[in-house]
């Protein structure tokens, strides 16, 4: 009796996996990362970045919800993704509204663009995407300028584009702090010396989603295990599943973007 | 015997009335359902496409606005320049015009000649570098004017998007019974739109 309820419950979660292997997805685009702030599958970042840009992306979110803040522009998000191969494969303006980056529309997707040449990763370009609440802060004109400044800035190798990466980051956050948030000051370089005090350090890679968070994440999941439970299943068989989603979820404030990007 | 036979041969024939006046109000009940969904459907559709027209005019009016600011970046200005810009310019005034009288012909016609010209005008910058290519003023107004550009492809795409689900609408069965006169709306050619303008100072 015993075997056989636990066949049944195993195959039933044999039939979620199934079903949830099964269903269409409803578009082509990315799916956000495991951080949500920074998406870098091909490992073209050092550890280093991808870890201190989710560090002060997130900072900035939850600065940008203080109570003190006007309601209508809180939740500020800032998502840095790198893509290997031709840029027209992806379409940033689906991507930031599928991602839903920013409350209140208040979001900026920065996409780096780079080809394969053997092992090397060769930098193609850059692509900036506004949030449309933050379009009225933020310009493509002066988006751009940030770009002129600090990643084509003459001091950092050409070839490190990691720091000239972070050297934007740093900027971008820096314009939202003291001109949307009106900080009375936001201290670049001494984040960019900490930042270059790591930049080669051994750090852990960021985490990535497992095909148990793609389980757990699934409706079909908790509706089958709620019938198993029902019809006499034991809700400690799905423990050891449970433990395997053990980290907070990081997801965007559901911003929108009316295409408003440039490339460079 | 008699009466038996004839009071049930009315009761059949008020059977087969019930019957009958049944399936002609279900036949008239289902052709006014079809009807109703019809209309509704293309009056919320058209409302949709009519909506998004606005914000593809509210993007080009925009778009325009940019464009000024290049222009403004753009420090001297030689008999050829000056003749694009002022193509531009008359253009423009012709597109305030047509928004203004909801002439959506006279509007397409400047709006397409606003886009060759500017197009022109870029081409002629790009050619000749050394003299309009010099301050990053030109570049970042060039990027904001792209940006700008991307927003009215976004807004002619969902334009278009909105078309094609209203003229499937009016065409297909059963509603073209109910609906089908209507005219078709046009979608929006994107030529002018997704060509890649040069970047300069990059």
């Amino acid at each position: 009796m015993i075997i056989k309820r636990f066949v049944v419950v195993w195959l039933f979660m044999l039939l979620t996996l199934l079903i949830v292997s099964c269903q269409p997805t409803s578009n082509t685009a990315l799916k956000p990362s495991k951080l949500f702030y920074i998406h870098d599958s091909h490992n073209v970042l050092l550890n280093a970045t991808s870890w201190s840009i989710f560090t002060y992306a997130l900072e900035l979110y939850e600065d940008s919800n203080d109570q003190s803040i006007l309601s209508s522009i809180r939740g500020s998000q800032v998502v840095v993704l790198t893509h290997v191969g031709d840029t027209n494969e992806i379409n940033s303006t689906e991507i930031f509204n599928q991602w839903g980056i920013g409350k209140n529309d208040m979001g900026i997707l920065i996409i780096l663009s780079f080809n394969k040449q053997g092992d090397a990763f060769v930098f193609n370009h850059i692509t900036f995407e506004i949030g449309q609440q933050m379009s009225h802060y933020l310009s493509a004109f002066e988006a751009n300028q940030l770009i002129s400044d600090y990643f084509n800035d003459p001091l950092i190798p050409a070839y490190d584009y990691d720091a000239r990466l972070m050297n934007l980051f740093y900027a971008v956050l820096s314009f939202i702090y003291l001109n949307v948030y009106d900080y009375d000051a936001y201290n670049h370089n001494s984040y960019m010396e900490a930042y270059y005090n790591i930049q080669y350090e051994y750090i852990d890679q960021i985490p990535t989603y497992t095909i148990y968070d793609d389980l757990l994440s699934s409706y079909w999941f908790w509706i089958i295990v709620g019938f198993i439970i029902l019809f006499g299943g034991s809700v400690f068989r799905f423990m050891p599943l449970l433990f395997f989603s053990n980290s907070k979820a990081f997801k965007g404030g559901g911003g929108k973007s009316i295409g408003y990007w440039f490339r460079r | 015997m008699y009466i038996y036979q004839f009071t049930r041969m009315g009761d059949l024939f008020v059977k087969k009335l019930y019957i009958f006046a049944g399936a002609v109000l279900f036949v008239v009940v289902l052709i006014g359902a079809l009807w109703i969904s019809a209309y509704n459907g293309l009056v919320t559709k058209e409302n949709d496409v009519i909506q998004k027209r606005a914000n593809v005019h509210a993007t080009l009016s925009t778009r325009f606005d940019k464009m000024g600011t290049m222009i403004d970046a753009i420090e001297s200005a030689n008999t050829t320049v000056q003749g694009y810009l002022d193509t531009i310019m008359a253009a423009r005034i012709a597109f305030a015009n047509a928004l203004a009288n909801n002439d959506l012909d006279a509007l397409d016609a400047s709006v397409t000649e606003i886009n060759s010209t500017f197009f022109d005008l870029v081409s002629y910058v790009e050619d000749n570098p050394s003299s309009y290519n010099t301050t990053s003023l030109y570049a970042n107004a060039l990027a904001e004017f792209n940006a700008s550009t991307n927003v009215v492809l976004t807004a002619i795409l969902a334009y278009n998007t909105s078309v094609t689900k209203y003229n499937n609408h009016i065409k297909t069965f059963p509603n073209n019974i109910f609906v089908g006169s209507n005219s078709l709306f046009a979608t929006y050619e994107v030529d002018n739109y997704n060509q890649t303008l040069p970047s300069f100072n990059s």
